[in-house]
């Protein structure tokens, strides 16, 4: 939760988790968020999409 | 061109050889003969002396053996014959007995006598080498001959070597004028290749000659032609991909276009969706000049200052730990087979991109169901494969894969650039890998096969 309030982005994402300095072409990253959502029980609140920019974890 | 032509002759390496060569060649000939002449004309007179000692010795024994009489007689009979030296014989009180020429008579001993003319011969000056003895009992006999028969066998001999040193020489002229002839075509057959190409003639080569008559400036030719053949293939495919870049950007540039149009005429949602649609062909378009530019750099070959032991087995639980989910929800199914310590010397980024290019296109070009394996070799050559049990690709298809905006299936290919396995292939590329793609029948393999690596 470091990044609690913050936007974080797909290239981010994907340079912090796998060290992809490349763009892949699939939606890896909606992909695990959508994991991620579906584990945590519906809660789509906690994890936003900022659209045109990436995700935001939101508390309360 | 002509005085061009005058100054290539007068510079022709070959040209400038042969001609110090034949000088060279002409001084060893002229020394040849001067050394035979000295020799032969030293040994020729020693050769006489001794004949003449030993004419006296033999006619000294006659003398003793059958008195004065009978030697005189065969002493004439000697002189007879063809090539006789010539001979001047006195009794004790000095009267005749042989011989007819008064001057041979002189004190014991070797001299020289030069005749004037007068000879039987009747040659002109003549000397003669001539010894004289006196006898037990007061005969005294001159035996004389002319040094000049064997010195017409040594000039025969010189001129001999002469004639053939001359030809000698003229040989190696007109062998250097054809050598340098031919070689001047040569250059001058590739100044003009040189000049084409400069004209914008890519297809220009010089002219390959069989083996049995190459010579070393053909060397050069062959250089110059592989050369050639290189600067062709990286100017075409240059051509082929600035081509294929603008055939490629036009299409998404026009759509874009006409969601811009679309959008300025539309009001309220339909205008946000236009507007978003046209963003996203915007970012399709940056994707695509991501890839050339990531292409670009990969075959600059930086990265090869960044090169580390890389182990094959953490980029692949890396990539498949990415991918999973998508392949998963796409209904397909992955499978991981790693041999343990297969390292080789690389960059982890490329190689994850080497790997996620490959994945991807198993996902993008099979159908649900498909079972991808990836997997890992450990061998002297290590290698990384990822294979499917999908459709394969057509054959005709199977060789142009590698090349960039090549995409077999058009009417699916709208995801991708075109650019994911022209990426990895320089990938394998910049490690010297082989980058391999074969159809499995089921199935396509796509194979990397990184060189052997040091221990």
């Amino acid at each position: 939760m470091l990044n609690e309030g913050r936007v974080v982005t797909r290239t981010m994402l994907l340079e912090e988790i796998w060290g992809f300095r490349f763009d892949p072409g699939s939606n890896i990253v909606e992909s695990h968020i959508s994991r991620l959502r579906a584990k945590m029980g519906g809660g789509k609140a906690l994890i936003a999409t900022v659209r045109g920019a990436g995700y935001v974890i939101k508390t309360g | 061109m002509s005085s061009k032509r005058a100054n290539a002759w007068f510079i022709s390496s070959s040209l400038r050889l042969s001609f110090l060569y034949a000088i060279l060649l002409g001084a060893a000939f002229a020394l040849t003969a001067l050394i035979v002449w000295r020799t032969a004309t030293v040994m020729a007179e020693s050769d006489l002396r001794q004949r003449i000692s030993l004419e006296i010795d033999a006619i000294g024994h006659e003398l003793d053996v059958e008195g004065l009489e009978a030697a005189a007689a065969a002493i004439s009979a000697r002189a007879e014959r063809p090539g006789a030296p010539e001979y001047w014989l006195t009794d004790q009180t000095g009267k005749r007995l042989v011989g007819d020429l008064s001057s041979l008579e002189g004190p014991n001993g070797w001299r020289t006598v030069t005749l004037d003319g007068g000879m039987a011969g009747g040659e002109g000056r003549e000397d003669l080498i001539v010894l004289t003895r006196t006898f037990p009992g007061g005969a005294r006999l001159s035996v004389g001959e002319d040094p000049a028969r064997a010195r017409h066998t040594i000039g025969q001999t010189i001129a001999i070597l002469g004639a053939v040193g001359v030809v000698s020489v003229l040989l190696v002229l007109v062998a250097g004028y054809l050598v340098t002839r031919s070689s001047l075509k040569r250059l001058e057959d590739m100044t003009e290749v040189l000049n084409r190409v400069s004209a914008g003639d890519l297809s220009a080569r010089t002219s390959i000659r069989p083996r049995i008559l190459i010579a070393d400036v053909d060397y050069i030719g062959d250089g110059i032609n592989q050369m050639l053949d290189r600067n062709q293939r990286l100017v075409e495919g240059l051509r082929q991909v600035s081509r294929d870049i603008a055939h490629d950007l036009r299409t998404p540039l026009s759509h874009l276009r006409q969601r811009l149009e679309s959008a300025r005429s539309s009001v309220g949602i339909s205008k946000d969706q236009e507007i978003d649609a046209a963003e996203e062909k915007a970012a399709q378009i940056i994707k695509t000049f991501d890839a050339i530019l990531r292409l670009a750099d990969i075959e600059a070959g930086s990265a090869k200052a960044r090169f580390t032991h890389i182990e094959l087995c953490e980029i692949v639980d890396t990539v498949v730990d990415a991918y999973n989910p998508d392949i998963e929800q796409g209904g397909r199914s992955v499978r991981v087979e790693c041999e343990q310590k297969a390292v080789v010397w690389g960059d982890c980024e490329l190689l994850t991109q080497a790997l996620a290019n490959l994945i991807e296109n198993a996902l993008r070009h099979t159908a649900v169901g498909t079972e991808i394996s990836v997997t890992v070799k450990n061998s002297s050559h290590p290698t990384l494969a990822v294979a499917d049990n999908g459709p394969g690709i057509p054959l005709m298809h199977l060789q142009h894969v590698k090349r960039p905006f090549v995409r077999v299936d058009s009417s699916r290919g709208g995801a991708g650039v075109g650019l994911g396995l022209s990426i990895t292939n320089a990938i394998a590329e910049l490690h010297s890998a082989k980058f391999e793609i074969s159809n499995l029948n089921p199935g396509l393999l796509a194979q990397i096969a990184f060189p052997k690596q040091a221990a």
